[in-house]
């Protein structure tokens, strides 16, 4: 049996007249059954399998192939898959129609048909998501769980169509994006990955795409908890301003929430892994009171399948002691830093891409700084790829002459990693 | 069976005296209210009861609500009192009792006060014990009887020294609480007979109109200093102004209370307090003037709730009780 737990991180004394309170909260998840009954997942592999594909001497079309293989030999009997292969237009490669139950058998018919993929056509990954959805509908009480590979941007479609596919996919599955190479868009591959409670990484190199579908399965394979929730209950007369995740990636969970009542809101996790722990920056504003007074900020709680299984307090102590209410707590402050870090990145390559190096040497060196603070040492060394750092303590950075586009983009595209709280 | 509400001792249902103390037990028509706590509305915006979770936030605000005993009230209508945790004790170690007794159509109003000493262990109970003994023991008065009222105050602030003295000490500290009661026949309708006692620095005033005449003097380090020819500044300035030279509990060695008593005109009233709300107007000007900013309040209850608020925006630093008789 899983057992979840709830842990708030906070300063609760609040200066008077003051109505802002912040809370960290980490949720964590053990011992979660090895094996989860096998009938209740869902598994779609898709890859892009447009023109481009063939290009580098059709190095990347057969490491796709490679990929996908190994990934379906990671599925575990029982388990619902398909394979999409995505053009202009989506199609199934495996099986013919709807979708196939893991077997010896069936992934062996599965490895057959992936190894003769033929790349040719554009790129419309609305219909990739599209066709994804419809599978995972056979099978709708599952665990849904897709990857997503392409090499290029979203040629052949309207921004909105992308849009509206993604639109309809929320809730019916996750999917975890990944970018082969440097022609495709990060800011596509993040829009799906957010909205499907996904990750995104990119994948520099064809010969690391194996090793990247092997370890994305067997993650998959270990989420036994299915429909995990966070629900935040706050006072009549308050607002939540934010809910983010922020480890171990931020992501921002604000505009995801369902209301189930008045004064609740729920915020869908998808499925939990046997042993997994995620922190959520809360940031709620609440109607003040009197010095002395506690109001209750908010009530976090969290639901599996309409079942509360943890809860925490966020709590506001009105006090005039100076020392109590000027305290930042250490685990906020971490998170506001590495939000803000992540914020820089973004500011910083944009202004780099825009040729404002006044603006992208500002930005590039706080964010070295803010990293260099926290202990985040992945970004730092991903910043030294494309600045010069003099001095990390001060943020003092000179930018790189020459940047590889791979190295821009895995730098944007792992700006939103986290680190937590050193020797926490 | 009923118990001795001097010492607690079981008593028979007909006696007349406690075999175990002596206290008599007469059989009156007291209201005697010792505050409880009933399941209430949230304190803060009044969503019912129903909606105040188990761990005491409200559903709808969030507010928390008061603990048990944090904030108490007990209103009979011509005798009220509210005790109040304050701002910055972690308990509130206050108590009253207020009581109406009617004899013959004359009505006798009795209320006690007492503060639980913060640097004692179970001081709330003691205070609470000592309260409810003294207000149990004044409510046997019988109302022609004024004469016997300085009689009865010197029983009743026994009986609080034994009930306080049965609170067993904690970590090696013994209890302690001070005391001040106040009974009042209402007989004749012109004037009213009085009398306060009292151990300890918890206060009694008379008041009627814009006038106010303290009635109790501190038994405090402060006002004997005073006495000794301190003036009151530098008396009150003194780190141990607020130590109290008398208090009940099983430590206390002067047990002896001063009581006085006085023929007061009608309409007027009896007020009691801790030291929670004289605090911050320490002076009988001072006190005057705060209760005469709360213009003509609807009720005792109203003008009793008025002073602890204005002791809670004042700093709140301990706790504050207030209980108000019609006289």
């Amino acid at each position: 049996m899983a057992t979840f737990t709830a842990e708030v991180f906070q300063n609760e004394y609040l200066a008077p007249n003051t109505d802002v309170v912040d809370a960290v909260v980490t949720v964590s998840v053990t011992g979660a059954p090895a094996v989860s009954t096998a009938g209740a997942a869902t598994e779609i592999i898709i890859v892009d399998v447009s023109g481009s594909m063939n290009e580098e001497g059709g190095r990347k079309m057969a490491a796709a192939r490679a990929a996908t293989v190994a990934a379906i030999e990671c599925i575990r009997d029982g388990v619902s898959f398909a394979v999409i292969g995505g053009r202009e237009h989506a199609a199934l490669i495996y099986p013919r129609r709807g979708l196939a139950v893991a077997s010896n058998s069936t992934r062996g018919e599965a490895r057959h048909l992936v190894e003769r993929i033929e790349a040719d056509g554009g790129t419309a990954i609305g219909t990739w998501l599209q066709l994804a959805a419809e599978l995972t509908a056979e099978n709708s009480n599952a665990i849904s769980h897709a990857i997503l590979l392409t090499d290029g941007k979203n040629q052949h479609q309207q921004p909105w169509e992308l849009e509206q596919a993604i639109a309809a996919c929320v809730g019916r599955f996750q999917c975890d994006c990944r970018g082969l190479g440097a022609d495709w868009n990060v800011g596509e591959l993040r829009k799906i990955a957010s909205a499907l409670l996904g990750t995104v990484d990119i994948i520099p190199d064809p010969d690391e795409l194996s090793a990247e579908f092997t370890a994305l399965m067997q993650h998959a394979m270990g989420k036994e908890v299915a429909g995990v929730a966070l629900r935040l209950w706050t006072p009549q007369g308050s607002t939540i301003e934010f809910v983010r995740q922020v480890a171990p990636a931020l992501e921002d969970l604000t505009a995801s929430a369902v209301p189930i009542n008045p004064l609740t809101k729920e915020y869908p996790l998808g499925a939990w892994g046997g042993d997994d722990s995620r922190d959520y920056h809360v940031r709620v504003r609440v109607p003040t009171a009197s010095v002395g007074d506690e109001r209750l900020a908010a009530r976090v709680m969290l639901f599996v399948d309409s079942a509360q299984v943890a809860a925490g307090l966020v709590r506001a102590v009105w006090t005039d002691d100076e020392a109590k209410s000027t305290r930042i707590n250490r685990q906020v402050a971490h998170y506001t830093g590495q939000a803000e870090l992540a914020d820089a990145i973004a500011e910083g390559l944009a202004a780099r891409e825009a040729g404002d190096s006044e603006t992208a040497t500002v930005k590039l060196g706080r964010a070295v700084q803010l990293a260099h603070d926290a202990g985040n040492d992945n970004t730092v060394k991903l910043l030294g790829k494309v600045v010069d750092v003099d001095d990390p303590a001060t943020g003092t950075v000179r930018l790189k002459r020459e940047v590889s586009a791979i190295d821009a983009m895995t730098l944007d595209v792992r700006s939103t990693r986290t680190v937590r709280v050193k020797g926490s | 069976m009923p118990i001795c509400p001097s010492c607690g001792e079981s008593v028979p249902a007909n006696a007349r005296f406690c075999e175990a103390c002596g206290t008599e037990l007469r059989a009156t028509a007291a209201v005697v209210s010792s505050p409880s706590t009933p399941t209430l509305a949230c304190a803060s915006c009044g969503a019912p009861a129903a909606s105040i979770a188990a761990d005491g936030y409200c559903g709808q605000c969030g507010m928390k609500q008061p603990a048990p005993g944090d904030h108490r009230e007990v209103d009979l209508g011509p005798v009220a009192a509210v005790a109040d945790i304050g701002l910055r004790h972690h308990r509130n170690e206050d108590a009253f009792a207020i009581a109406q007794v009617d004899v013959d159509g004359a009505a006798v109003r009795i209320i006690v006060v007492c503060d639980g000493v913060s640097s004692t262990a179970d001081a709330d109970l003691a205070a609470q014990a000592a309260a409810n003994a003294a207000c149990a023991i004044l409510s046997t008065a019988a109302a022609t009887d004024t004469a016997t009222f300085e009689k009865l105050t010197a029983d009743a602030i026994a009986g609080a020294q034994l009930a306080a003295s049965a609170i067993p000490p904690k970590d090696g500290v013994t209890p302690s609480c001070t005391i001040v009661t106040g009974i009042a026949s209402l007989a004749d309708s012109a004037q009213a007979s009085l009398t306060v006692g009292w151990l300890g620095d918890s206060r009694a005033y008379w008041m009627r109109g814009n006038e106010l005449r303290q009635l109790s003097v501190d038994d405090s380090w402060a006002t004997e200093q005073i006495a000794a020819g301190w003036t009151e500044e530098d008396a009150y300035n003194d780190t141990r102004a607020h130590s109290i030279t008398r208090w009940l509990g099983a430590d206390a060695t002067e047990l002896e209370p001063r009581i006085e008593t006085l023929q007061v005109p009608r309409p007027s009233s009896l007020l009691l307090c801790s030291d929670g709300l004289w605090n911050y107007a320490p002076t009988t000007r001072a006190l005057a003037d705060r209760i005469a900013e709360q213009g003509t309040p609807a009720s005792n209850l109203a003008l009793a709730r008025a002073l602890t608020n204005f002791a809670r925006d004042a700093g709140g630093h301990d706790n504050i009780t207030v209980a108000i008789a019609d006289l």
